[in-house]
């Protein structure tokens, strides 16, 4: 079974968030940091970990470990930020991305990745791109694109807004139901 | 005051003027003189290398003269270019550059206007 | 002069560029000179933007530009010599003139626009009655009116081609075309051509007679009447044409081609250049070879050809010394490589410092000095004052209002004030929009307003000023004022505002700002479609300013738009909380003032500072912004002014001040208004820009009762 908008052999990297791995196309990922001095943008949710110094630009960092319903990051020898380009709209933006540790570029044929389980509600699903298979072990193929699109992004920011503290709990409430499906896979 | 003297060589007459080439002094007499030698020599060259003036009105008598000449299957030239002619010649726009066309190109009377001085 | 297609095409735009700038420098002055009609220096100016239009227009093959510009220059010319008033009527048709070649310019309107233009140039006629009759509509594209272009006291060296004829006589008289020539020179750069075509076979050669005669080309100072003086005692026996033919104005480094030239002196006549042009080939030699024209005048058209394209090259080059014109985003690439060089300048000083080395403290102070002088200069440049923009908005209410037939003035109050080019850019469409709905909605016909026993003629002022570091651009008329009702009626419809949920005061004016909502009743061409407000608010949005509006219920309306001095550096002042370093512009600071454990104990956590006698609020930023922690036993109040309401933030302690680089956070954190962007500090970490002006309101919104947002 293959995955539409997956035709042709493409290069994955693969890294690490808790005990699961994912995979990332090649392509939207730019470089891969070490874990630099975080400055936290006051008032945004908790995934956003905040800004780093990217030679001279600003570039927000998102904990996928948040983000997904898992743990937060705690920071490692390992821990890296990998240098994603995200396309949402029109727009392209540079984003970080938390992860506990890098593994490995691959090669991944559209035969061997599966759609995502339809299990789980309709967040996570829209997250993945497809299950990938290496050493007998599954791969999740983000959907880095969706995950941090515009709406996802934003809208927890207007959420968070000073004083506007009833936004905040309906996404943590969100946060949890994500938290469960994903670590339970 | 004006002089001339010709001096006829194997393969040319050469017309030496001198002194002050103005419409007062030598207009009618140049004229004269040149509509002569131009009767009977093929190859006139004037010298000016002793003239102490000259002047529009003269300037335009050699221009005809040389239009005549060449008209008939003649020559006119000059043996030189002094500085005092230049300069005239400067003065009232004149310059290979005004009369060269196809017929007359190779022979035109005037200099190039980059042999001319320049403003000062 | 076939150039090659490309050469042409980049020849087009860079007339279309010059021309649009020059169409909007028309637009101004027109309106300018509807105010003030003495102005013969506005006159001036008017006559010269068309004749530069005209020029440059015939270079770039825009005939149609060319020709219909001539005859606005015709009739400026009459404008110029008083010959004709300066009336509404011919401002009216001058300014749709104006359209008419801007469609022409950018091609949109076809053949309308020709169309159009005659019937301007028939309109012109009719309230011009010494307009000249162009029967033969003879267009000299760059046969400039010599008399207009030599105003008394006009210094501009113009250059002049002279065609001189003498009587054939003129020796008889006493005189000597020599020394014409001698004074012509004196007047300036000067070239001459003679003609010999006229003098005749020697045999036919009247020694008493001139046959020369001469072209000159005269590039001088001292106007026209100075060269006639020249002739002044053979004029009546000579033939003398006297023709302006480079007003050192033109932009263009070509001049016109041989065939023009010598169409233009008559020297061809229009068939025969036609004939010759077909031939595709050198078109001067072509002409000599079949005995159309004489080598003496084509020597003649190319001697001025190549002195006028000497002379515009050395303009040229003096000009641009004096200015250069540059891409915008050179500007912003050099802003960019400035602000890192300020960030790195800062690491220098704080190197400087830690080592100890009185001799790398000097170097560093002194590249703190050039790095400061090298902002500053960059951000001169990028700054031009609001009114650059003023003349379109000045259009839109002279052209609406005439077709809404209400009467209004616009005012303009601050229009001096400098702004970063981009913002101005990006401010014209929000401020517009405002101003039509002033004009539609705002401002009553006149009839209405006497009857409310108002002043015939409405007012609309616009008031652009500085307040801390923003910029307020406040448009405000003395029209009818919003409906609170009907808006709050509509908004209801619309579902805007759920029934019965009661919104009062400023924020129902607030929702004219909601997509969707127009109060009025029937749409009209202007406004009306309730699209236009919601505009605004999203472009001033993406400005990451803010827009305000308030009314009064017969009396009128002010929508205030606020927009942050977004230049690339501002002055900073660097304080910390725990361990995250914010910046507050310097710019709105005041003071800095200690608060002990103790005095916060006193107020009773009201958060209010007693400063010298004055009662100052502040804002805890610690809280507000969810930094936990224990705050130290002697916290600072940064105490900041803005729109004269003083305000304190109360942070751990000040660090300095620093030069801050704005860089900004990006879309990503596009609704976090309460953070104006970042900068990277001397140990290359990312301190955050207060927006205090957007934290004081949000705090003010919560009342006393501010929620921090959630720390975890």
């Amino acid at each position: 079974m293959s995955v539409p908008g997956i035709t042709h052999t493409s290069q994955y990297l693969t890294f690490r968030l808790g005990d699961e791995v994912f995979a990332l196309d090649i392509i939207q990922v730019r470089e891969v940091l070490d874990y630099t001095t975080l400055t936290k943008v006051p008032c945004t949710p908790d995934f956003m970990c905040g800004v780093i110094n990217l030679r001279g630009s600003v570039v927000p960092v998102v904990d996928m470990r948040l983000k997904f319903g898992m743990p937060k990051t705690e920071k490692t020898v390992s821990t890296c930020i990998i240098i994603v380009e995200i396309k949402t709209g029109d727009e392209h933006i540079i984003i970080g991305a938390l992860a506990d540790s890098v593994q490995e570029v691959i090669d991944l044929d559209p035969g061997g990745i599966e759609p995502p389980p339809r299990i789980g509600n309709g967040l996570k699903v829209d997250f993945i791109k497809g299950m990938g298979k290496r050493n007998e072990k599954f791969l999740i193929i983000l959907d880095i694109d969706r995950a941090f699109s515009d709406k996802e992004l934003s809208e927890m920011e207007t959420d968070f807004g000073i004083g506007i503290p009833s936004g905040g709990a309906e996404e943590s409430g969100n946060k949890k139901a994500v938290h469960g499906d994903l670590a339970g896979q | 005051m004006f002089e001339y003297r010709f001096e006829d060589l194997n393969h040319a007459t050469v017309l030496s003027l001198s002194g002050e080439l103005t419409l007062d002094e030598a207009i009618s007499d140049l004229r004269n003189v040149l509509l002569e030698k131009l009767s009977h020599a093929d190859n006139i060259v004037i010298n000016l290398d002793g003239i102490k003036a000259i002047d529009l009105s003269v300037l335009q008598l050699f221009c005809s003269a040389h239009r005549m000449a060449l008209t008939s299957g003649k020559s006119l030239s000059l043996s030189s270019y002094p500085t005092l002619f230049m300069k005239a010649v400067r003065n009232v726009g004149l310059s290979s550059l005004v009369c060269r066309n196809d017929i007359w190109r190779a022979e035109c009377l005037w200099p190039e206007l980059s042999m001319l001085p320049g403003e000062n | 002069m076939a150039g090659f297609e490309g050469f042409e095409d980049r020849h087009k735009e860079v007339f279309r560029e010059e021309a649009r700038e020059l169409l909007s420098e028309l637009e101004g002055s027109l309106l300018e000179l509807e105010e003030d009609p003495e102005n013969t220096e506005l006159i001036e100016r008017i006559f010269r933007a068309m004749h530069t239009i005209k020029g440059s227009g015939a270079m770039a093959g825009f005939d149609e530009i060319v020709s219909f510009t001539h005859e606005l220059e015709t009739a400026f010319d009459l404008v110029r010599d008083k010959k004709v008033p300066v009336t509404k009527e011919l401002i009216g048709i001058t300014l749709t003139s104006r359209d008419i070649l801007r469609d022409m310019l950018e091609g949109t309107a076809g053949s309308s626009a020709g169309q159009a233009a005659q019937e301007i140039i028939s309109n012109l006629k009719h309230i011009i009655p010494e307009f000249p009759c162009s029967g033969s509509k003879k267009v000299q594209p760059h046969g400039i009116n010599e008399k207009a272009l030599c105003l008394p006291g006009e210094e501009k060296a113009l250059t002049y081609r002279i065609r001189f004829r003498p009587n054939q006589d003129i020796f008889k008289i006493g005189t000597n075309p020599s020394f014409l020539i001698d004074e012509l020179r004196a007047l300036g750069d000067c070239m001459v051509i003679a003609q010999i075509d006229s003098i005749p076979v020697l045999s036919e050669f009247d020694f008493e007679a001139c046959y020369l005669y001469w072209d000159f080309i005269l590039t001088t100072s001292h106007g026209v009447n100075a060269i006639k003086d020249v002739f002044i005692f053979v004029e009546n026996s000579s033939e003398l044409k006297i023709e302006v033919i480079d007003d050192g104005l033109s932009q263009s480094p070509d001049y016109k081609k041989i065939g023009e030239i010598l169409l233009e002196k008559g020297d061809v006549s229009a068939e025969d250049l036609r004939k010759a042009l077909r031939q595709r080939r050198n078109i001067g030699s072509i002409m000599v070879e079949s005995g159309l024209v004489e080598q003496g005048k084509l020597t003649s058209a190319l001697a001025e050809q190549q002195y006028i394209r000497e002379k515009r090259k050395q303009f040229k080059e003096a000009e641009a010394a004096a200015s250069v014109r540059v891409p915008s985003r050179k500007l912003d690439v050099l802003a960019d490589l400035v602000g890192e060089l300020v960030t790195l300048q800062a690491r220098l000083n704080q190197f400087s410092l830690t080592e100890n080395d009185s001799e790398l403290v000097a170097i560093a102070e002194g590249v703190e000095r050039l790095t400061d002088d090298l902002r500053e200069n960059i951000m001169s440049v990028r700054l031009i004052p609001i009114s650059t923009v003023f003349s379109k908005l000045k259009r839109v209410v002279r052209d609406l209002s005439s077709e809404l037939g209400k009467e209004i003035e616009l005012e303009i109050e601050g229009g001096e004030t400098e702004l970063d080019k981009s913002l101005i850019e990006k401010i014209s469409d929000p401020l517009m929009h405002i101003i039509r709905n002033s004009i539609d909605h705002g401002i009553e016909p006149p009839a209405g307003r006497e009857a409310l026993g108002k002043p015939r003629k409405g007012t609309i002022i616009l008031h652009v000023f500085h307040s801390g570091a923003s910029v307020l651009i406040q448009v405000r008329d003395d029209g009818k004022g919003l409906d609170a009702e009907a808006i709050r009626t509509k908004a209801i419809d619309k579902g805007l505002i759920p029934p019965g949920v009661e919104i009062e005061g400023k924020d129902i004016y607030q929702l004219i700002f909601a997509s969707g909502l127009s109060t009025a009743n029937e749409v009209t061409k202007i406004s009306g479609r309730g699209v236009g407000m919601d505009v605004v608010r999203k472009n001033i949005d993406a400005l990451r300013g803010t827009v305000e509006v308030e009314s009064w219920k017969g009396k009128g309306t002010c929508v205030t738009i606020r927009v942050p001095l977004t230049l690339a550096i501002i002055d900073g002042l660097l304080v910390k909380i725990a361990d995250d370093h914010f910046v507050i512009p310097l710019s709105i600071v005041e003071e800095c003032v200690e608060l002990t454990r103790s005095e916060t104990v006193g107020t009773n956590s009201r958060h209010i500072a007693n400063v010298r006698g004055e009662i100052i609020p502040y804002i805890d930023l610690r809280d507000i912004f969810g930094i936990g922690g224990t705050p130290p036993e002697i916290e600072q109040i940064v105490i900041t002014q803005t729109d004269g309401r003083k305000v304190g933030f109360l942070v751990d302690s000040v660090v300095g001040e620093t030069q801050t680089v704005i860089k900004a956070l990006g879309s990503t954190f596009k609704k976090v208004d309460w953070i104006s962007g970042a900068t990277i500090l001397g140990d290359g970490t990312v301190a955050l820009i207060i927006a205090a002006s957007h934290i004081m309101k949000l705090w003010e919104e919560q009342g006393a009762q501010r929620t921090a947002c959630k720390a975890e």
